[in-house]
């Protein structure tokens, strides 16, 4: 057997030099998982079922950007902006032909969240079918720089992963806010009856979320493509990531989301100082157990 | 001939694995995504109890259920304070944690190398090779679960779980500790899974972590919905279709690179087609 | 259902499955394989990953030991006889190697199969080839484990156990690097050589860190190895894993005073084409390869229909065609003779390697060459 890293010794030893790094990469996992639980805590709040096909929107505009970038080889804002329209239009859709006509149904969210794991399924084997199961990058059209700050060593790509998800973020939350719609979309998450009484357009107000919501997983995906690849299978990675920030954070809070999503970041990589690192992947689950058991409404209450 | 025993046993584990997570999903309408924990713990305990401890198979599968179920109990327990998507999340988690102990606890389970060399069943003295023997005593644990299971269905215990899964809350009212019947279905249809699981284990000779992570409970949790919910020929039927689907399409020629995705596309757009149509499945009692 | 025709029913029920019982386990022995003795095709089975994480490997080695039988065809087949081959995908994986091996044995009846490419796959197709008496080449199944697989069980690729002791002999004797890391993924390949690794190696072995092999963000177990300033990073990973891994190796500036120094799956052309310069100075082990025959590329892209990129596995299955045919021709038709047969291979010269199987079927020969990533291309480094 292998020798493990001692971890209790050199926690306390190398910590001091490595707790810059290990703030860094927090940081920016934590972007990355933000914009995915976000846009799904945004999805939740107004439909009320677990989408499992939210990963597969941030899979679809990866993809969007490789082929578009890498394979047409378009400049890089723009293949990342058909990626993000992409993702939307998917999700629009999506709701349009299987959701919606669901829910007219009677549809349970039961029977929703089945219906989702189908679209999951289909999505992730054509994707699989057109572009292969193998990973990819999608970054190599991106003239990277490195920098370094307090010891702790990052790239270009990564600060704009970090930025734009701020910014995206915050612009987001602003909306929410300040503006009717996000007001509207408050009451439809509220109460879906009360709010068609009053003379509110449903359906309009739920595509316009999942457009918004999709779009927002879509760019989510990008930035994780850039920051590592793409392979299908990230669309069931994605999914877990935000729906147990999104979980743990505070569900129907889009606040939660945002602290969720740094929270398991800042976990994940922090944790598997002390635990060890093959473990690493669990940690998110045994996180969302615990709080489930002992606090399933999450750290920050319902808006 | 040979092929199809082979077919045959693969068909037979997974409808042990359908009818009993119908009993959860079905019958008590809990859409549980730990099952592949259970078939995992199930084969790992009986290779393990053979190969590292000498048990006989007749010994070690008993044994294996009995600590399957042990496992059951405990996550139950865990489950039973959850509902709908929660129950559905916190489950797929227990699925995820179960992965990664058998791909870690290198010691216990020889983490990614796996165990082969699991023998055969050797009951009374006869050995049940591959073939027409092991496809019988296949057949024999089938109709095994499949009688366990109408028992549980048809006695009044089932009756009180099909109450429950109408309106626990009137059950509550009346007394009934609902989730004491919840977690016992619960554990013998873990405890199933683990049975089933042995019979793989000995089957193939070789198990891996692969064999039993999380995408395992999704496809089984797809063969208990299409086959029909809350109907135990609905899970014979998802079973099969499950296992043939595959052949099908080689059989058609389809080349092999995308058989996989095909049969993924496939049962992809028939859950969808099945929700929008006829959520309770095909031959379906009971609509999430 | 009324009580009485419940009973009823059930009284069939046990009646058909005693019938069937009776028949089943009387049945029970073996039937006595008829391979085609007559003048009629060889019938012989491949299996290989062609889905799944290693389908890079399985659709291009599927593709030599096509242009390998062809060209047997091509010069008269074997005895005169015509070689056919079924293909099947053993995927990498436990469940999918049982289903092919089955199909192939009992249903195709192959003479011999070449394959699998992958270990589980190996593990769980064995027990039924060496109950048929099947006998079975592998070109690229390197565990340890497979040596005590079964009689009939042979590989024309030498096992882990030798892969890793040959780089940390390298690494320490010819490179004179004493402290190391192990950065490994997990699975049963990645782990058979981290473990050999560590248990060879004379130097220090600092620290090892693992991730699943899915995983695509390995910047923590890096950061923790770079704590301990390792002088090398014995590096275990699949193409995502590596592609992923090495560019953050790059991010987070280990590989400036580090050498990454990784095993056969870094022949994979791919990676080093998606990485750029940022794989340069990386160092692996890969069984002995050749300067890939020009024709023999040519035929292969024929049959690929395109370019392709070539590993060292490629030639080994073709080579295990080869191998095969000899003891063919050598011991006819009959299994177990050209199951003995192949214990005799000795010196045999293949494309790739020269062939001496020992007791175990095993290759005796445990070359390895030391490749060199630079200007973004895999050259040697001797």
């Amino acid at each position: 057997m292998i020798k493990r890293s001692a971890a209790p010794l050199y926690l306390f030893e190398y910590m001091f030099d490595i707790f810059p790094q290990l703030v860094v990469n927090s940081l920016i996992a934590g972007s990355i998982y933000a914009l995915l639980a976000v846009s799904f805590n945004f999805i939740f709040s107004a439909t009320r079922f677990f989408n499992l096909a939210h990963g597969s929107f941030a899979v679809i505009a990866a993809y969007a950007v490789f082929y578009f970038g890498r394979e047409l080889g378009l400049p890089t804002f723009l293949a990342v902006g058909i990626g993000v329209l992409f993702a939307a239009t998917s999700a629009i859709l999506i709701d349009r032909f299987i959701f919606h006509p669901l829910k007219m149904r009677g549809g349970s969210p039961m029977i929703l969240l089945v219906a989702s794991l189908g679209v999951f399924t289909v999505i992730n084997s054509i994707i699989s079918m057109i572009f292969g199961s193998s990973f990819k990058t999608i970054s190599n059209t991106i003239d990277k720089q490195y920098f370094e700050l307090f010891g702790a060593a990052f790239t270009s790509v990564q600060l704009w992963i970090f930025i734009l998800s701020l910014v995206v973020s915050i612009g987001f939350f602003i909306i929410l806010e300040k503006t009717i719609f996000g007001k509207v979309v408050a009451a439809v998450s509220d109460d879906e009856e009360v709010s068609k009484i009053v003379g509110i357009d449903t359906d309009k107000v739920m595509a316009k979320v999942f457009f918004i919501g999709g779009g927002i997983a879509g760019l989510g995906g990008i930035l994780a493509g850039f920051d590592t690849g793409v392979q299908p299978s990230l669309d069931m990675f994605f999914l877990l990531k935000a729906v147990i920030a999104a979980i743990i954070g505070g569900i129907g809070n889009p606040y939660g989301a945002l602290l969720g999503a740094y929270l398991i970041g800042f976990l994940e990589n922090f944790g598997i100082w002390v635990i060890p690192s093959e473990w690493k992947d669990t940690i998110a689950f045994v996180l969302l157990i615990v709080f489930l058991i002992f606090r399933p409404s999450g750290i920050l209450k319902r808006k | 001939m040979d092929y199809i025993m082979h077919l045959s046993v693969l068909v037979g584990v997974y409808a042990i694995l359908g009818l009993s997570l119908n009993l959860v999903v079905g019958y008590s309408g809990l859409l549980s995504l730990a099952h592949a924990a259970f078939y995992g713990v199930g084969a790992y305990g009986s290779a393990i109890l053979m190969k590292d401890f000498g048990f006989s198979f007749l010994s070690a599968v008993v044994l294996s259920v009995l600590i399957t179920m042990a496992v059951g109990v405990l996550i139950g327990l865990v489950l039973s304070k959850f509902d709908g998507d929660y129950y559905a999340l916190a489950s797929l988690g227990f699925s995820v944690i179960a992965f990664g102990v058998f791909l870690n606890w290198r010691d216990l389970t020889n983490g990614a190398f796996g165990i082969f060399g699991i023998p055969k069943p050797e009951i009374f003295g006869y050995k049940f090779l591959a073939g027409e023997p092991y496809a019988f005593l296949v057949l024999l644990a089938v109709i095994f679960t499949f009688l366990i299971c109408y028992f549980v269905v048809n006695s009044s215990f089932g009756r009180v779980l099909k109450a429950i899964r109408e309106d626990e809350k009137a059950l509550q009212v009346f007394g009934y500790k609902t989730t004491l019947y919840k977690l016992a279905v619960f554990v013998i249809s873990a405890g199933l899974a683990g049975f089933a699981g042995t019979l793989y284990g000995s089957y193939i000779s070789f198990i891996d972590p692969g064999g039993f992570d999380d995408l395992v409970s999704v496809n089984l949790i797809v063969v208990v919905i299409l086959g029909g919910l809350a109907s135990l020929n609905g899970s014979l039927l998802g079973a099969a279709f499950f296992v043939l689907l595959p052949e099908l399409l080689r059989f058609v020629g389809m080349p092999d690179s995308i058989t996989g995705q095909m049969r993924q596309m496939i049962y992809g757009l028939g859950l969808i087609a099945l929700m929008m149509y006829r959520p309770q499945g095909i031959l379906g009692k009971f609509r999430l | 259902m009324q009580e009485k025709s419940k009973g009823l029913l059930g009284v069939i029920v046990i009646a058909v499955v005693l019938v069937m019982g009776y028949f089943a386990l009387s049945g029970g022995e073996e039937v006595v394989e008829e391979v085609a003795e007559e003048a009629g095709p060889i019938t012989i089975g491949f299996m290989g990953a062609l889905t799944g994480d290693v389908a890079f490997i399985g659709e291009i080695v599927r593709a030599g030991v096509e242009v390998a039988v062809d060209e047997l065809n091509a010069a008269g087949g074997i005895d005169g006889k015509i070689v056919e081959v079924i293909y099947e995908d053993s995927g990498c994986d436990g469940e999918m190697g049982a289903n092919a091996a089955n199909k192939l044995v009992n249903v195709d009846n192959v003479l011999a199969i070449i394959g699998p490419t992958c270990t589980p796959a190996t593990l769980a197709a064995a027990p039924i080839a060496e109950e048929a008496g099947v006998p079975m080449i592998s070109y690229s199944a390197t565990a340890a484990s497979i040596s005590e697989a079964g009689d009939y069980i042979f590989r024309t690729v030498p096992s882990d156990a030798f892969q890793a002791a040959f780089a940390s002999d390298y690494i320490y004797n010819e490179l004179g690097i004493e402290t190391a890391a192990i950065l490994s993924c997990l699975n049963d390949w990645c782990q058979g050589n981290a473990d050999t690794f560590a248990a060879t190696f004379e130097g220090e072995v600092l620290g090892s860190e693992s991730f699943e092999q899915g995983s695509v963000d390995l910047r923590s177990q890096i950061t923790k190895l770079q704590a301990l300033e390792p002088d090398m990073i014995y590096m275990l990973s699949f193409t995502a894993g590596s592609i992923a891994g090495i560019t953050q190796l790059n991010e987070l500036g280990v590989m400036d005073d580090t050498l990454v120094f990784g095993a056969d799956t870094f022949g994979d052309v791919s990676i080093w084409n998606e990485l750029g310069e940022l794989g340069d100075g990386i160092m692996y082990t890969e069984p002995a390869g050749i300067e890939y025959d020009e024709a023999f590329v040519e035929a292969i892209e024929v049959v690929l229909g395109g370019e392709t990129e070539m590993n060292t596995y490629v030639p080994r299955a073709y080579d295990a065609v080869s191998v095969l045919a000899w003891a063919i021709e050598e011991a006819g038709l009959d299994q177990e003779a050209i199951k003995d047969q192949l214990y005799k291979l000795d010196g045999f010269v293949g494309m790739s390697d020269t062939y001496s199987f020992d007791e175990n079927g095993d290759t005796e020969n445990a070359q390895y060459d030391i490749k060199l990533i630079e200007g973004g291309k895999i050259v040697s480094a001797e």
